[in-house]
């Protein structure tokens, strides 16, 4: 996703330089209309890049659910912050597709007015990728020891990222400078700081994922295979389950079922 | 049975798995002793490097505006800024003194102590209060010009930095009173986490003092 994004962004967008909203809405106009399709093309891969991002998000917060299952609050908080995270995400890479689409045929003004909304729901709507950071570092700080599959410095890390992170919202006040929506402060490096952040919780993620297989096929081995990982192809269609054990058992009483049996 | 819960006994567990005490390399680094825990260090590494980009950001805005911070640094209160970095410093020293205090057992006396660098933090707030009110009063302010811009928003971005470590000396006063004369290994952790991260506020105030009202 990553990969993909920053392909769209550089190459095709060529949104390094990144206009400043200093610039007259004439000039913007100028700008898009001299690159136009290849803009449209580098938005497009961005969205496309957007979409694959949910997913990662996905597995980075089932480790938070697994150590909560019982009242899920770190997790839903997870999951609900990156679905509007990711809809911001969309949603501005959309603006900055519609203000390019029409450049020229209307009036600059509204060009450009279109393209700062962008802007703002690229940077200006970072405290809900602030909630999750926090509901992930909370996911991984409060986790009793023998579940802790990410190491307590990663929480410490997204805890630091998330104060970097936070300065895209001082854009609101400046039209020029390090603190505008083009800014090497305001917009830069947090988003360099996201990149590295999440370069980082993907090994870690990685690591967390193999560790858990070790887990679980310790348990299969100790308490039998139905607690176990799933081997690949066991479940799939050309191969049909032959060991009844990896079939899951429908729960066998209410309390099993509320999750007090804990067997 | 130790720190691990799953047995690592089991031969498909290639490596220990993370018990109480942390991951393996957390466990040497704490053997060596590292002030805290591990994470803290993290954190003040990602805000550290946060606040280079933040200084080398004003050096290069200084080489291509020179007239301008020129013209913002002689608008400076150099006593403003100094009265500033002694209570970063002396705060500081007081905390530094109160965690060593801690580790011989001294609880009333580091509560005192804890209490003073407080006290030089408030006195941080209330100078900057009273430094960005004249500045404002006087007409400038962060839409003056990029001087200005960069001086009200890193010392405002220290500013809660410092704010958020008043809340932290708050609760390593209330861990200080939980303490039964010796400290145990989770409450010194938790003291020796904020203590670092004070030190780190602190010295981010001093890279801001000589960038902003020292640097020609």
């Amino acid at each position: 996703m990553s990969v993909v994004y920053i392909v769209g962004w550089v190459v095709f967008a060529r949104l390094i330089p990144a206009p400043s909203p200093g610039w007259s809405a004439q000039r913007l106009t100028d700008w898009l209309l001299g690159h136009q399709i290849q803009f449209l093309i580098g938005c497009a891969v961005m969205i496309g890049a957007a979409g694959l991002w949910g997913m990662w998000c996905a597995a980075l917060s089932v480790w938070t659910y697994k150590t909560e299952s019982r009242f899920p609050v770190l997790f839903a908080t997870q999951v609900i912050s990156v679905a509007a995270g990711l809809t911001f995400f969309i949603f501005d890479t959309l603006f900055w597709t519609v203000a390019a689409f029409r450049a020229g045929q209307r009036s600059p003004e509204i060009t450009q007015a279109i393209w700062d909304v962008g802007w703002f729901g690229f940077l200006f709507t970072i405290t809900v990728y602030i909630a999750w950071a926090v509901s992930i570092a909370l996911g991984i700080l409060w986790n009793p020891p023998e579940h802790q599959l990410f190491p307590r410095w990663s929480a410490f890390l997204t805890i630091g990222s998330a104060l970097c992170w936070s300065a895209g919202l001082l854009i609101v006040f400046f039209k020029q400078g390090q603190f505008a929506y083009n800014g090497g402060l305001a917009m830069w490096l947090p988003l360099g700081e996201f990149f590295v952040w999440l370069a980082i919780m993907t090994v870690l993620g990685l690591r967390a994922i193999s560790r858990q297989e070790q887990i679980s096929r310790h348990e299969a081995s100790q308490r039998g295979a139905q607690y176990g990982v799933y081997e690949p192809g066991k479940r799939d269609i050309f191969h049909p389950i032959e060991d009844s054990a990896l079939i899951e058992r429908p729960p066998e009483s209410v309390a099993q079922l509320a999750g007090q049996d804990t067997r | 049975m130790g720190d691990t819960t799953f047995a690592p006994d089991s031969p498909n567990t290639t490596q220990p798995i993370a018990g109480r005490n942390g991951t393996p390399l957390e466990r040497r680094m704490l053997k060596r002793g590292v002030p805290g825990e591990v994470g803290i260090w993290a954190f003040i590494l990602t805000d550290m490097s946060v606040f280079a980009i933040y200084y080398i950001v004003v050096a290069l805005s200084r080489s291509r505006q020179p007239e301008v911070f020129l013209h913002g640094r002689h608008l400076m209160s150099l006593p403003t800024g100094l009265l500033n970095t002694f209570f970063m410093l002396t705060a500081s020293l007081f905390v530094a003194l109160a965690v060593q205090y801690i580790r011989q057992g001294r609880n009333g006396t580091s509560q005192v102590l804890l209490v003073g660098a407080g006290l030089c933090g408030t006195g941080f707030v209330i100078t900057k209060y009273f430094e960005w009110g004249a500045k404002l009063a006087a007409g400038y302010t962060p839409l003056s010009d990029n001087f200005f811009q960069l001086y009200f928003m890193l010392t405002g971005i220290h500013l809660l930095h410092v704010l958020v470590a008043l809340v932290v000396l708050a609760y390593m006063s209330r861990k200080v009173t939980h303490i039964r004369q010796v400290p145990a290994a989770s409450q010194m952790r938790f003291i020796e986490n904020g203590a670092s991260y004070w030190h780190m506020v602190d010295l981010i105030w001093l890279g801001l003092f000589a960038l902003l009202y020292l640097a020609s």
